[in-house]
């Protein structure tokens, strides 16, 4: 683990689980020492989820008025994601909003960003947004990185760090183009809707 | 016959095609008479794919600096498609936003809708929005050239966004059930 969480020492880090120059779809990719490595970090956490399930539970409890949704997929992305929508928000309604909580699997370190959707029919509009979030996610926002930070401890990265350029290295999934990758990909996932 | 194209006379045509209770996901709804006529539909719709592709010819003709793109009606969505970005697009392989008009003919009934879509994903932040009319200005030229083009080609009749809204209870879109609410008929139609 990196004593720092910088950008470089991040990305050197990430280094470890992604072969350089080459696109997942590249027999190469998949046999590198790498993306093996990856492979069996993903395996290993499928085999050790009671204290995501713990902290699953607490989030639970601390947010018992919110829907929640553990959105994880270990068997893809190297990251645990956790949705939990604002108060007032109901299963069917025109408007849906959320705070979503990645944390990674390759460095103590997390992420937190809010998500809209709004759909009335004739106008449908989807949105997300990383610090500072719009002010209705804020009291949320501040629930749940007490929650994590305590329970976890955990580091939020800030922005610049998360939209690092990572053009060297592509994601197993997500579609992402050699010279595209950010470090947010690769830490966690391409998929932040 | 002339069909009828008022809200109800529309609501009449999507009964035909989908049948009243039975879940998109049942056995059942893909036996039914109803969905057995609209798959005869999708395979013997009213615009043969040649009229399409010369449709397609037209539009592309008519928005000379405008990237284009068409589908044809699927399996589950009974609807042919055109997309006219707004001019001033970004490069394709560096694209990080886009505003297009889209229009939808129906297969069920000589019906088609419009809508302005906007997109952004720079990588970091993303958005998209969807409008029915009256879309933004930006759009609005766009829009009335299209409108022109398909009623002058196929003599479609464009839906207003409140026929376009108007729900149907008691049938599933062949994508399957809008949760908590029923469908609209923009839903069935297209």
């Amino acid at each position: 683990m990196p004593t720092e969480l910088t950008a470089g020492a991040l990305s050197q880090l990430i280094h470890r689980y992604y072969p350089e120059g080459l696109w997942p779809d590249d027999p190469a990719y998949q046999s590198s020492v790498e993306a093996q490595r990856l492979t069996q970090l993903l395996a290993a956490a499928r085999e050790e989820l009671q204290p995501w399930k713990s902290f699953v539970e607490r989030a639970s409890e601390e947010f018992g008025d919110c829907m929640r949704w553990d959105t994880t997929l270990l068997w893809a992305e190297p990251c645990y994601r956790l949705r939990i929508s604002l108060p007032g928000v109901v299963m069917g309604g025109e408007r849906h909003d959320e705070v979503i909580c990645l944390l990674s699997l390759l460095a103590p370190v997390y992420v937190l960003y809010a998500s809209h959707v709004l759909d009335t029919g004739p106008f449908k509009e989807a949105w997300t947004r990383y610090p500072p979030l719009p002010t209705e996610f804020q009291a949320h926002e501040a629930r749940l990185v007490s929650l994590v930070e305590s329970t976890l401890g955990v580091k939020r990265l800030p922005n610049e760090v998360l939209f690092t350029p990572i053009p060297e290295l592509a994601p197993r999934t997500g579609n992402v183009a050699l010279g595209k990758a950010l470090l947010i990909d690769l830490l966690f996932t391409v998929d932040r809707w | 016959m002339k069909q009828d194209l008022s809200a109800p006379g529309l609501m009449a045509c999507v009964r035909h095609y989908y049948p009243a209770g039975i879940p998109a996901g049942d056995p059942r709804y893909e036996g039914s008479a109803e969905i057995q006529r609209l798959r005869q539909l999708l395979h013997a719709s009213a615009i043969k794919p040649g009229a399409w592709q010369d449709f397609v010819q037209k539009v592309e003709d008519a928005f000379s600096n405008c990237d284009v793109s068409d589908s044809l009606p699927r399996l589950y969505r009974p609807s042919y498609r055109c997309e006219v970005a707004l001019p001033g697009a970004e490069p394709c392989p560096d694209r990080s936003r886009g505003d297009a008009v889209v229009c939808m003919l129906s297969v069920l009934a000589p019906v088609y809708a419009v809508y302005a879509h906007h997109w952004k994903d720079d990588r970091a932040e993303r958005e998209s929005w969807t409008r029915f009319p009256p879309l933004p200005p930006a759009f609005q030229a766009h829009e009335a050239q299209l409108a022109s083009l398909i009623e002058s080609t196929f003599g479609f009749m464009r839906l207003s966004t409140e026929v376009l809204f108007t729900p149907v209870p008691g049938l599933q879109p062949l994508r399957g059930q809008p949760r908590h609410r029923s469908p609209w008929l923009e839903e069935l139609l297209f």
